[in-house]
């Protein structure tokens, strides 16, 4: 019986960030499901392509820096995947690699890797695609026509006005709100199927991956302005149902704005910054170029966080919530 | 917002079977004996004489039992509260000395309240089933139950802090002491140990007179041969030994034996606020990592640190696996101007 | 002789720190937003070049000249008030060296007037110190100008569209290279890129002085 030396503790939570990021690749991939249902294997091959440079990226940079490949967070393969999802299905698969690319190797790596990273990298990685190639990142296939897409090599399919690119140009959109419920509208990979990120949501919060707190400000902002200043001529419930479920703020809200790094450390501050963010998302939606603003919207609110958070250690003199 | 953390309680095994008495070594002396005292005459001299003379030292702070109530009849504190339940999540041996003897630890919790002049004697034992299940054996004492959270203990002196009564509190087995000294003359000579861990074939608590090598002590579990690991005081926050001949003393609560040290990697802070969560204390580790990460900590953010009571409550839930507890004891020292960051 | 020799090389090394070690864009975050937004092309990184020289030489010469006869108070508005005057003949210069550039620059010629660069040496640094040095720190600055300038645009022409991929149809990253936030990102790039050199130099410095010692 050979005895060591040892640091406390000797137990250990089950709750580790590997968990939490295995609860957040159980979530994305749930959103990949209906897609492969629906139009085969080309869902997978993007999501693939995107994981694996992400992959490549990061070892790539780490053998650069001296400090050995291993691999030892999923938090890369996170990344990766939820860049295809707020891309359009029927893209060229380069355009999720570059994405990934560069929120692995300008947003995540350089700052020191996962878990110091000031910006959320794949907010940063399909920002970096949208303001390159605005035409290819927002014009979407029509799911209501046949459509085929190989799984390498270019798809045949229509091209659609997605309900999000009707409300920029001021019209109500043809599709009511309530079937949009299902999904069946053009629109980014995984940002359409609403009732299936709702799920999700649920399934991210009650895992502890995310805060609820987070979302439902970020969610609560974004209502109030679209209730109060409607982008058309509608009820303002109408409206709201709308705004929340075209475009990618859904997928947003649940998926980008709870990651635990990037998001204030205090629950006031992720309140505020959930509100911050669905503000200037509405923003971004009335007065920016492209339809969609929600990538846009969250970097600016990451820029933001310790702000929020400095701010709130002010108000409460600094010694915490209850000491 | 301090509430602790749940952790599976590990206790069923040891309980299950009584408290085994282990033999004395020969090299320990015989335990003295003195007069014992006439109970409804003895005043508040005659209880601390008592307890001086057997050498009663209470397992919780390794604090003479004698100090104890001085110190409590100075402050004039109003309740007593006898701690009978663990706050570790493996360790069961307060618990199985209040079911094997609860009577005897009301009776010297009675001597203890007349000792220090407070008005009234508590138990508090670790749930509503243990309190029925020793109700009956001293109906006159009230109960008290820990919560469900760790660290237990701590987190009973902030509530009861809150609520503005003062109390103080003492250990079981310093209590059924006290009682084995004033009936019988007895000086402390035993204390009871829980084996446990994945590395013991058997887990039981232990009577084991004091100064007993930890050796011994530990093979009464059947550790297994591959045990790598033999940790001493709790599985939380004890500390590992690799010299089992050190003794046994009173405040010697858990011995374990684990098959694997703990293998961690440290990944960098993500921000979850579990242990600003989990702090008993009101401090918030996530910052104190920040500062003393940077370089040159700012002193005036290291809030509470000094307050620390080396629970390891937040090492353990922090999903980033961050040794917290080594940097909140590092934030310490240089709060006190000892070390440089 | 000998005080001239040291001046000579204290103002080399005061040139050398301006150009490169102490570069005022990548290490100082001085003056990035003319790089950022204009600097896309070779012709209008050439033209900012020579503006700033242009403006930065006469107007740090002119504040060591007056800058300890005016209160400290009035320093900012006068080394505004000496590069606008400045900035007239820098412009035509610049137009006579690279015609038709000051006018695709638009407004951030105008606002070179008030670099940050030029506006911090002017104010701090020129009224303190003797005119060598004033001199080769303004020459100094002009040339770290003049070469992140350079770098930026040459990146970012490249970028733009020479290079495709092989199984796409073509890169045309098209404006984007030339918006502002692709200069920030290559600044801060740039700027790991040179402090990570300077702290190879400082290394090497340390253990060349660890070297000498007994």
């Amino acid at each position: 019986m050979t005895l060591t030396n040892a640091a406390p503790p000797y137990v250990k939570s089950e709750f580790t960030v590997s968990s939490m990021m295995h609860s957040m690749l159980a979530a994305l991939l749930a959103l990949l499901v209906i897609p492969v249902a629906h139009y085969g294997l080309r869902p997978l091959v993007a999501a693939g392509a995107s994981v694996l440079t992400a992959l490549l990226c990061r070892i790539l940079f780490r053998l650069f820096r001296g400090k050995g490949g291993s691999v030892s967070e999923a938090s890369v393969l996170v990344t990766g995947l939820m860049v295809p999802m707020l891309l359009p299905l029927n893209t060229p698969l380069w355009l999720p690699c570059t994405a990934s690319a560069f929120a692995v190797l300008v947003a995540l790596e350089p700052f020191g890797g996962f878990g110091r990273n000031p910006f959320n990298p794949a907010a940063a990685g399909v920002a970096f695609v949208s303001l390159c190639w605005p035409k290819r990142v927002f014009s979407y296939f029509d799911p209501s026509q046949p459509a085929s897409f190989p799984a390498f090599g270019a798809g045949v399919f229509h091209v659609a006005q997605s309900p999000a690119e009707i409300l920029k140009q001021g019209f109500k959109p043809e599709i009511l709100p309530l079937d949009m419920l299902w999904g069946n509208f053009p629109g980014p990979l995984g940002s359409t199927l609403i009732l299936v990120i709702g799920a999700c949501g649920l399934l991210l919060f009650l895992t502890g991956a995310g805060k609820a707190e987070t979302t439902l400000c970020f969610l609560g902002a974004a209502a109030l302005i679209a209730a109060a200043f409607p982008r058309i001529l509608c009820s303002p419930l109408t409206s709201v149902k709308y705004e929340i479920m075209s475009g990618s703020l859904l997928f947003c809200s649940v998926f980008m704005v709870t990651d635990p790094v990037t998001s204030p450390r205090t629950f006031p501050g992720r309140c505020l910054y959930g509100a911050f963010a669905g503000a200037m998302t509405m923003a971004f939606r009335w007065f920016g170029a492209y339809e969609q603003g929600a990538c846009f919207a969250l970097l600016v609110a990451n820029a933001a966080a310790p702000v929020i958070d400095s701010a709130v250690f002010r108000l409460r003199g600094w010694e915490g919530a209850a000491a | 917002m301090p509430c602790g953390i749940k952790l599976e309680p590990a206790k069923e095994l040891s309980l299950k079977q009584p408290i085994a008495t282990l033999p004395a070594p020969k090299t320990l002396p015989v335990p003295k004996m003195f007069a014992p005292l006439r109970r409804k005459k003895a005043g508040t001299a005659a209880i601390l004489n008592a307890a001086r003379t057997a050498g009663i030292v209470d397992e919780l702070d390794g604090k003479p039992l004698e100090e104890k109530l001085m110190w409590f009849a100075a402050a004039e504190t109003r309740v007593l509260i006898a701690v009978c339940f663990d706050e570790d999540p493996m360790t069961s041996a307060e618990q199985a000395v209040l079911r094997e003897s609860a009577s005897r630890i009301a009776a010297g919790l009675e001597l203890a309240v007349r000792a220090c002049g407070a008005s009234v004697g508590k138990i508090a034992a670790a749930n509503q089933k243990e309190v029925q299940r020793v109700q009956k054996d001293c109906s006159g004492t009230m109960f008290l139950t820990a919560g469900g959270r760790y660290p237990a203990l701590v987190l009973l002196r902030r509530a009861l802090s809150e609520t503005g009564r003062k109390a103080g509190f003492l250990g079981g087995q310093a209590c059924l002491a006290l009682s084995d000294a004033a009936d019988r003359g007895l000086a402390q000579s035993e204390t009871v140990v829980t084996v446990a861990g994945d590395g013991a074939r058997r887990w039981k608590n232990c009577r084991a007179r004091l100064g007993t090598p930890i050796g011994e002590v530990l093979s009464a579990g059947e550790p297994l041969p591959e045990t790598a690991l033999a940790v001493v005081g709790a599985s939380v926050n004890g500390r590992s030994v690799t010299d089992l001949s050190g003794p046994v003393t009173a405040t010697t609560r858990c011995v374990l034996a684990m098959k694997r040290p703990p293998r961690r990697t440290v990944l960098p802070c993500i921000g979850c606020g579990r242990c600003q969560r989990a702090c008993p204390r009101g401090i918030l580790p996530w910052m104190i990592l920040q500062q003393m990460e940077s370089g040159s900590p700012d002193p005036f953010r290291l809030f509470n640190v000094e307050r620390c009571v080396r629970c390891e409550a937040c090492s353990v839930v922090c999903p980033s696996q961050i040794n917290l507890a080594a940097a909140v004891a590092r934030a310490e020292k240089f709060k006190e101007g000892k070390c440089n960051p | 002789m000998k005080k001239n020799r040291l001046l000579l090389r204290g103002a080399v090394q005061i040139f050398l720190n301006g150009m490169l070690f102490r570069n005022p864009v990548l290490v100082g975050a001085l003056g990035m937003y003319p790089i950022a937004a204009a600097a896309w092309n070779l012709k209008n990184a050439a033209a900012l070049s020579v503006l700033f020289l242009a403006l930065s030489l006469p107007s740090s010469l002119v504040l060591c000249l007056l800058g300890m006869l005016v209160p400290r108070w009035f320093r900012p508005a006068l080394v505004l008030l000496v590069s606008a005057a400045f900035y007239v003949p820098a412009g035509r210069l610049a137009d006579l060296l690279i015609p038709g550039s000051v006018s695709a620059l638009g407004m951030v010629a105008g606002l070179m007037i008030c670099n940050s660069i030029l506006f911090s040496r002017a104010e701090e640094y020129a009224p303190e110190h003797v005119a060598v040095a004033v001199a080769a720190d303004s020459l100094g600055c002009s040339a770290g100008f003049a070469l992140v300038a350079f770098l930026a645009a040459l990146v970012r022409s490249v970028w733009l569209g020479k290079i495709s991929l092989p199984f796409a149809a073509g890169f045309p990253a098209g404006r984007a290279a030339d918006l502002p936030f692709a200069g920030f990102l290559l600044l801060g790039f740039l700027a790991a890129f040179l402090q990570w050199g300077n702290r190879l130099r400082a290394r090497h410095h340390a253990e060349r002085i660890r070297r000498r010692m007994p």
